[in-house]
C-alpha cells in the first residue's frame, strides 16, 4: 500500500507540470442546423474577450490552456466562426456583428465519479453603433471522471468541447438573439 | 532521473491496465481539401439516434482500451465534406419523413456506415500508435434506390513524441484521411 502511495506521488509530480491544451472545436451539426433555420443575414464575429486569470483552468494541477491563440475568448470565436460558416452565414464585412466576454468558467475534475464544468459568457449582437442583444449567456456540462488523473485529465480536457457546444446552443435558443441576427 | 521515470511507468502498467480511454476521431475540418466539381443538388443524411450515442471501445496500449463515439465525433466532418460539394446539406432525424424530403427538395440520402480498428505497440502508453477508420456511404434518390456507393478508407499513425500532447492524434489522421478520400470519390461520381 505504501508502494502505491509513493508511485501515486511520482504520477502527480510527472502529471502536475503538464500544460495541456483544449482539443480543436468540433461544430455541433445540430447547432448549425438550427441557425440554417433561423435566419439567412450574414453575420460577422469579432473580439470575445477573457480575463487573463481566466485563461488557465487548473486540473488537478495541470494547467489547462486554449489551443486557439491565446485565450479562451479566442477559442470561442473561433467555435462561432466554424459553426456560422457551416451554415454558410458567416462573413468577414457583414454590419451585424457578435462580440463578448467571458465571465467566468472552470472544469472541476476533482470528483472520482463524475466532473463538471461551467461558463459564463456575455454575448453582444450590434450593427454599426446599435446594441441589438446583450445578455449573459451560461452552460453546464457533467462528465465521467475517475481518482486515476490518467482518466480524469484527459476527460476534462476534452469536456471544454462539449461545454462550448452547450454554451452555443443555449445562444441560439435565446429568442432574442435569434430576433437581432435576422 | 531514470529510476522515477521506470517507476512512474510501472505505476501506470499496475494501476491504469484495463481503463477506457476517452478520445476524439474529429479531424481538423480546415484541413479538408476543397472539392474540384461543385453540384447544383440538395442533398441530406441520415444517422440514426442508436449510431450517434454508439461508444466504441477498440485497443490502445498497455492492455488498456480507448473508448469514443464515431459517428457524433465525425458528424461535423461529414457534414463539411457534403456542403463543400453541394448547395445545400440537411440532418435528417428519419428517413421516412417524405413530407420534409420533399419541401427541402433533397435529392440524395447519404447513409453513412463506420468501423474502426486501433493498436499500439507500447507496453507502457495507452493511446493508440495506430488507428484505421473505414467509411461506407451508401446513398439513395428520392426513389429510395441506391445510386451510389463508396467505400474509404483512412490510416493513422502517430508515435509517443507526437501525440503525447495529442492522445486522438493516429485517429484524426486517419479519419482526415477517409474523408479527404471521400472527396475525391465524391468528385469522380455523377451526383
Amino acid at each position: 500500500m505504501k508502494y502505491k502511495s509513493s508511485l501515486g506521488l511520482i504520477a502527480a509530480l510527472f502529471l502536475s507540470a503538464c500544460t495541456i491544451q483544449v482539443p480543436p472545436y468540433s461544430a455541433d451539426i445540430s447547432n448549425v442546423s438550427k441557425l440554417k433555420e433561423e435566419t439567412k443575414t450574414p453575420i460577422s464575429v469579432g473580439k470575445i474577450e477573457s480575463e487573463k486569470k481566466l485563461n488557465k483552468i487548473s486540473l488537478r494541477g495541470s494547467p489547462l490552456v486554449s489551443s486557439v491563440g491565446n485565450s479562451y475568448g479566442e477559442y470561442i470565436e473561433s467555435a462561432l466562426i466554424k459553426e456560422l460558416k457551416l451554415a454558410k452565414l458567416w462573413s468577414g464585412v457583414a454590419k451585424k456583428q457578435v462580440t463578448g466576454k467571458v465571465i467566468d468558467q472552470d472544469i472541476d475534475v476533482t470528483g472520482f465519479s463524475e466532473g463538471n464544468s461551467f461558463i459564463k459568457v456575455n454575448f453582444v449582437v450590434s450593427e454599426d453603433d446599435a446594441i441589438l442583444f446583450e445578455k449573459v449567456i451560461s452552460a453546464e456540462h457533467n462528465f465521467d471522471s475517475s481518482f486515476i488523473g490518467a482518466i480524469a485529465i484527459p476527460n476534462g480536457q476534452r469536456s471544454y468541447v462539449e461545454l462550448v457546444q452547450k454554451l452555443l446552443k443555449n445562444l441560439y435558443s435565446d429568442q432574442e438573439f435569434i430576433t437581432a441576427i435576422k | 532521473m531514470k529510476l522515477l521515470t521506470n517507476m512512474f511507468f510501472l505505476f501506470s502498467v499496475l494501476i491504469l491496465s484495463g481503463c477506457a480511454h476517452q478520445i476524439s476521431l474529429n479531424p481538423d475540418t480546415e484541413k479538408l481539401q476543397v472539392t474540384e466539381n461543385k453540384s447544383a443538388s440538395v442533398v441530406g443524411y441520415y444517422i440514426s439516434e442508436d449510431d450517434i450515442k454508439k461508444q466504441v471501445k477498440t485497443p490502445g496500449g498497455g492492455g488498456d482500451n480507448v473508448s469514443y463515439k464515431p459517428y457524433k465525433d465525425t458528424e461535423a466532418a461529414l457534414y463539411t465534406v457534403l456542403s463543400n460539394k453541394f448547395e445545400n446539406v440537411y440532418k435528417l432525424e428519419s428517413l421516412t419523413d417524405s413530407t420534409f424530403l420533399k419541401d427541402k427538395k433533397i435529392e440524395y440520402v447519404f447513409i453513412p456506415t463506420i468501423t474502426t480498428q486501433s493498436s499500439s505497440d507500447s507496453l507502457f502508453t495507452w493511446p493508440p500508435t495506430e488507428f484505421t477508420f473505414t467509411l461506407n456511404c451508401k446513398t439513395l434518390n428520392n426513389n429510395g434506390d441506391i445510386v451510389w456507393n463508396s467505400e474509404v478508407k483512412g490510416f493513422g499513425k502517430a508515435e509517443f513524441d507526437e501525440f503525447k500532447n495529442n492522445f486522438s492524434l493516429s485517429a484524426k489522421r486517419a479519419t482526415e484521411e477517409a474523408f479527404n478520400k471521400l472527396i475525391v470519390e465524391l468528385d469522380q461520381s455523377n451526383l
